[in-house]
């Protein structure tokens, strides 16, 4: 999707969590956190960790969340990766 | 020593030395009786004992006695120029021969295949280069693996004017053959593949990839480095590359293997030694050495392998019972005998290695936070692994048991304490 500049728009969210400038595992231990506070959220998590674009899939395989889509950030600076809880009936 | 080092063959031809390769003739390797002093009790009297807590023999295996034993008799009687013609200089060359036809023996080479460089890592950068130079005229394109030696992948982007493709991997880090295929059927002037990947052991389809690179002309570089000394060497290969101090040699020889008829022409000045394969005056010596350390190993493989690869099997089944939220990488079954990796998560991987470096064993990591270019391992990125808390266990030959027993023990400990310190309990 994208807003009337033309500029890809993340998609919908409930939640952004700016890990960028913490190195691995910080940005997942983040994501991770964010998700035991309330797993019913989607969140979209900035992180500029080169390691992030192998451990966020892996942890969310790990943990049954669903990642959604992974681009780059808003802005510009670094990738985002949202997040989101599993599909009905797959519990958590 | 032997003794008949010291009187090298009057006149011989080089084939005298040859011809005793392996067999303990004229040669400074193997079973001398120099031998007895040494070793602490073990399965046999040429076993090596690796330092207590050594677990990263894929980084560096300790020097095998029997190297240690041919190295120095071999500084006495190897120094001279082999290429010259006077005694010291034929005792050089003698040996330079013996170590030349062993080592070819154990690669499934002919001897003068075989050349000797100053490591591993030149030995991959004549080896593709060189191959690219004798194919300039089918391109400049280069098509390896995704999870190559840094070594091959540098050497790709080094071909003048060339473009570097590589081919994916499974999650398991096998090489997805098709892909290779069908970047090789758009034209190569050369193809690269491991014969078992550094960093997660598994064995790659080099016979399948060799068929392939075949099939369309290319020729086939492959990086043995880990395998020689370990496992069995593969076939198919117009070039083969080796380490010596992966395999209990010292460091400073490596091996490059040209095919008879392959099109490799030399990338560097003219040089006519080493079969005007390698520029510069050869260690031979070391090269001794290295040979020396390869017969050991080769007689102790069938016998020390399988030891180590049930403790490897050992270590891949109690680490995830031992630690919550580990997973193990690499094929279970199709791989090195001595070779496991495994991340956990929420765990920096600098923080594990130094918590386990107290504890006395000594691994490596392919996580980020451990390298210096601030990115995890090209290989756990491309298996899309986790690359957090990343540990390589590789076991040196002659390892005690008792060393991965420790392991085992303290592993959960460390880890359970570097998750404490940056509060990722119960996440």
């Amino acid at each position: 999707m994208t807003d009337t500049d033309g500029v890809v728009v993340r998609p919908p969210h409930d939640r952004v969590l700016d890990e960028r400038g913490k190195r691995c595992p910080m940005p997942v231990i983040s994501l991770a956190r964010a998700t035991n506070v309330d797993p019913g959220q989607r969140l979209l998590l900035l992180t500029d960790d080169a390691a992030a674009l192998s451990d966020v899939p892996a942890w969310c395989s790990l943990r049954g969340r669903v990642l959604e889509w992974t681009g780059p950030a808003p802005d510009g600076m670094g990738d985002a990766f949202l997040v989101a809880p599993p599909a009905e009936g797959e519990g958590s | 020593m032997s003794g008949e080092a010291d009187q090298p063959v009057p006149g011989g031809p080089s084939s005298q030395v040859g011809a005793g390769a392996g067999s303990g003739s004229p040669n400074l390797r193997g079973g001398a009786p120099g031998a007895a002093d040494g070793p602490p009790a073990g399965p046999a009297t040429t076993a090596s004992r690796p330092p207590a807590g050594y677990l990263d023999a894929a980084s560096s295996e300790p020097l095998r006695p029997a190297a240690r034993q041919a190295l120095l008799a071999a500084l006495d009687q190897g120094w001279a120029d082999p290429s010259r013609r006077y005694h010291d200089a034929r005792r050089a060359s003698l040996l330079l021969a013996a170590a030349r036809e062993s080592v070819a023996a154990v690669l499934g080479a002919r001897a003068d295949e075989v050349s000797f460089t100053a490591s591993g890592t030149q030995a991959v950068h004549l080896g593709m280069l060189g191959l690219a130079a004798g194919r300039a005229r089918s391109g400049s394109r280069v098509v390896t693996s995704a999870v190559e030696h840094s070594a091959v992948l540098h050497a790709g982007r080094a071909v003048p004017g060339g473009a570097l493709v590589t081919a994916p991997v499974d999650p398991l880090g096998r090489l997805d053959v098709g892909a290779f295929d069908a970047l090789l059927s758009e034209g190569a002037a050369l193809a690269a593949v491991q014969s078992a990947n550094h960093e997660v052991g598994t064995r790659q389809p080099v016979a399948a990839a060799a068929e392939a690179a075949g099939r369309h002309g290319v020729p086939l570089l492959v990086d043995a480095a880990q395998s020689v000394g370990h496992d069995e060497v593969p076939s198919g290969w117009s070039v083969l590359t080796a380490s010596a101090h992966k395999w209990g040699g010292p460091a400073g020889v490596g091996v490059l293997a040209v095919r008879t008829g392959a099109r490799w022409r030399s990338p560097s000045p003219d040089d006519p030694r080493e079969g005007g394969r390698v520029p510069g005056f050869v260690d031979v010596p070391s090269v001794v050495a290295a040979a020396a350390a390869l017969e050991a190993a080769e007689a102790e493989r069938r016998s020390e392998m399988p030891r180590l690869r049930a403790l490897v099997d050992r270590i891949r089944a109690r680490v995830p019972e031992l630690v919550p939220d580990v997973v193990v990488l690499g094929d279970p079954d199709d791989r090195l005998p001595h070779v496991v990796t495994f991340s956990c998560l929420y765990v920096d991987g600098e923080a594990l290695l130094d918590g386990l470096d107290r504890a006395g064993l000594a691994v490596s990591s392919g996580s980020s936070c451990v390298a210096d270019a601030l990115e995890p391992s090209h290989v756990l990125a491309a298996m899309g692994a986790l690359t957090q808390g990343n540990l390589r266990v590789s076991l040196p030959s002659g390892v005690a048991e008792d060393d991965v027993d420790r392991l085992l023990a303290v592993l959960p400990d460390v880890v359970a304490r570097v998750r404490a310190t940056l509060g990722a309990e119960g996440l």
